[in-house]
């Protein structure tokens, strides 16, 4: 199979990010309601072409997305966008949220039109369907925990009061305790799916390696990543934390996931790097 | 203070919800900062070890009083309930509370909840069980930290060299090095013997080349199969708690060593270690009649072909031959040492670990999920209802709620329900 379909499908992923960022930033200059609803309509566009574009490369490589910024990075973007129209489904006033993500799954997927896009053969050691399992499982915990990271600024926006321009644009957002339980939830789900994707990772070492668990840098920081969301869990469920404190556990604990799946491959030196580089 | 209660608050303080968090942020400190101090074994140090050993007691601590929780909710949900209700509904005058719990009930059933009564009130459940999911998730962390540190502590990693058609006792005296042993583990032998049927230079699966594969069997202590197969990433082979990986292949040799004096022949295999691509060269020791060492290089050559270089002390050759495999050349050394080269062929490097936990890890991880899964997809929810009258008001309907993370949005959801139930007929009345 060519690689033009999924090119150009890539490229409608990409208009569509564009239009949807400057409807997003439009709506909120201009206060329409209409045109956030173009900007949710675009995103999902280039959702849905982004899905198919990964779709197609998935046929054409005869893998799953799992090697290099070139499939890794638009998977991550994907499943977060998803997990945001999930969220702007259910409630509707969250549609606002999209001007953070909008902006940054055009700059991925754009990215990745510039990367290198040549077909990275997989090895022995990567055909397995562990694999596949730990890194769809890895992104929607990833797309998740994105989410509660929204809702949890969002909160911590709405929570601050007062009568900016900022604390007007949330206005549209639920009220804090629903946010509050949206972040909780929205962890909770990350959560499993991040237990998923440690245990199937686990197991998928132990079939390849000879070891479940051997304390490489990304090992030992996912570890830590799942860890401070259990953290997050107990100190909303066990020690009664809510609002203002537990969201910026919200916010610091994406922190903690962003650099275990970004920073991580660049600082040290990883058996998962050479399957995360750019 | 009694020593007894002053232990058991220690004992609380322990294994409170803050201390565990705390040792969880100071462990987690110390995975970042020890391999980058570059400390030997960060983790499996006995500062790490005692972190986890606390983390274990605190979670047991936390399953126990979680299952204790989950059993009371299970049992008496009543007591699980909030003591101020989250909905006061002011309900029609004149209407029984016999009518107005049915009205609750029917609203409930509409939540998919299960409703019961209790004494004058209405309690309903939605995934009573999921309540469940909390402390199994809890039990299941606990049950994974005491089998991986019991299987580690009886664990065994060796790696073994066996040519083509070769057998070898899974064994000490087969083993490249001394085996990675846990602690607590016996020097007992599995009894097992490993053979190398063959080596398939290219071995396709799903289109993709695994190749050169080591097709291996491994033996009861009777002699009779009890694995074969192909071993390639991905694909390891199992018997009992044997697991079997590829490690690597490369080239091997069978020579006779011949003592020309008293006529005996020693069968060696030589295995030459696999280094980008090439066989590098391998050295042994041969003793003469007379009690003299001599040091011998072996080196591949092409045409199937063994060179081989007896080597001074400072580890210079003194003396080369070059020997064809399975030919009449021989390297005749000093003190009346021959050699000959009896076949040049292929060997697999095979990884065997030795750990029964690994199938119980698997069953834990499988129940961790699904647990952890339960209560996030399936959240437990009570509703206590119960109608009160007032002297001078309109009679009301109080509904307490117990939902996981305090879901605003379900507590919307049964207040709408409430009040559709009886904003509908309330012109009837």
């Amino acid at each position: 199979m060519s690689a033009t379909p999924e090119l150009i499908v890539v490229w409608v992923a990409v208009i569509a990010y564009a239009v949807s960022t400057g409807a997003f930033a439009a709506s909120i200059v201009l206060g329409r309601e209409r045109v956030e609803r173009l900007a949710v309509t675009a995103a999902a566009l280039g959702a849905l072409a982004q899905g198919v574009g990964i779709a197609l490369r998935w046929a054409r490589t005869g893998h799953g997305p799992v090697m290099g910024f070139v499939e890794l990075a638009p998977l991550a973007a994907f499943f977060a966008m998803a997990g945001f129209l999930v969220l702007v489904w259910r409630h509707r006033g969250l549609a606002i949220g999209g001007i953070g993500l909008a902006p940054v799954a055009l700059l991925i997927v754009g990215a990745s039109l510039l990367a290198d896009r040549s077909v990275k053969a997989i090895g022995p050691t990567l055909t397995s369907l562990w694999l596949v399992i730990h890194v769809v499982f890895a992104n929607i915990a990833f797309g998740l925990y994105s989410a509660a990271f929204v809702l949890a600024v969002a909160f911590l926006i709405k929570d601050a009061g007062g009568s900016s321009r900022l604390i007007a644009l949330f206005s549209r957002f639920p009220e804090p305790d629903v946010l509050d339980s949206l972040v909780y939830r929205t962890v909770g789900a990350g959560f499993v799916f991040q237990t998923v994707m440690l245990v199937s990772g686990s197991i998928w070492a132990n079939e390849a390696w000879g070891r479940y668990w051997g304390w490489d840098a990304i090992e030992t920081w996912s570890l830590i990543a799942w860890v401070t969301y259990a953290i997050y869990l107990h100190l909303m469920l066990t020690m009664g934390w809510r609002g203002c404190r537990s969201a910026w556990v919200a916010v610091v604990a994406m922190a903690v996931i962003l650099f275990s799946l970004v920073g991580v491959p660049l600082v040290y030196h990883s058996i998962h790097g050479a399957y995360l580089s750019l | 203070m009694s020593s007894r209660l002053k232990s058991s608050r220690v004992l609380t303080r322990l294994t409170s919800p803050s201390a565990a968090v705390l040792v969880l942020v100071v462990l987690g400190g110390y995975s970042i900062i020890a391999p980058a101090v570059r400390i030997i074994s960060p983790f499996s140090s006995p500062v790490f070890l005692l972190g986890v050993a606390w983390l274990t007691v605190a979670t047991a601590v936390c399953a126990w009083r979680r299952t204790a929780a989950a059993v009371t909710r299970l049992c008496a949900p009543d007591s699980a309930l909030p003591s101020n209700p989250s909905i006061i509904l002011a309900l029609p005058a004149g209407l029984a509370p016999v009518d107005a719990l049915a009205r609750a009930r029917a609203s409930a059933r509409k939540l998919r909840l299960r409703p019961a009564d209790a004494s004058g009130s209405l309690v309903a459940f939605g995934n009573r069980l999921g309540s469940l999911g909390s402390p199994v998730f809890h039990w299941a962390l606990v049950l994974l930290f005491a089998v991986a540190a019991a299987g580690q502590a009886t664990r065994s990693f060796a790696l073994m060299d066996v040519a083509v058609g070769e057998r070898k006792p899974d064994a000490a005296p087969g083993y490249i090095a001394p085996p990675l042993a846990g602690p607590l583990r016996s020097a007992g032998e599995s009894g097992l013997t490993l053979e190398l049927d063959r080596i398939d230079q290219r071995y396709f699966v799903d289109g993709v080349d695994h190749g050169p594969v080591p097709v291996v069997s491994i033996r009861d202590i009777g002699g009779t199969v009890v694995a074969r197969g192909p071993v390639y990433p991905n694909s390891p082979m199992r018997a009992g708690s044997l697991t079997v990986h590829r490690s690597d292949v490369g080239l091997a040799a069978v020579i006779h060593v011949a003592d020309a004096a008293s006529g005996q022949v020693e069968a060696r295999t030589l295995y030459f270690p696999n280094r980008d691509g090439l066989a590098r060269p391998v050295r042994f020791v041969v003793t003469t009649l007379d009690g003299r060492t001599l040091r011998v290089e072996a080196r591949p050559e092409r045409g199937r072909k063994l060179q081989l270089a007896l080597l001074e002390a400072s580890g210079r050759p003194q003396a080369t031959w070059s020997l064809s495999a399975g030919g009449a050349d021989v390297a005749t050394l000093p003190g009346g040492i021959v050699i000959r080269v009896v076949e040049l062929t292929r060997y697999a490097q095979l990884g065997l670990v030795d750990d029964w936990s690994t199938p119980w890890l698997y069953a834990i991880f499988a129940l961790g999920c699904f647990s952890a899964a339960v209560p996030v997809f399936w959240p437990p929810r009570i509703l206590g209802i119960s109608y009160h009258a007032e002297k001078d008001g309109p009679p009301v309907l109080e509904v307490r709620i117990r939902a996981a993370g305090n879901d605003p949005a379900f507590a919307g959801r049964v207040e709408r329900a409430m009040a559709a139930a009886f904003v509908k007929d309330e012109g009837a009345l």
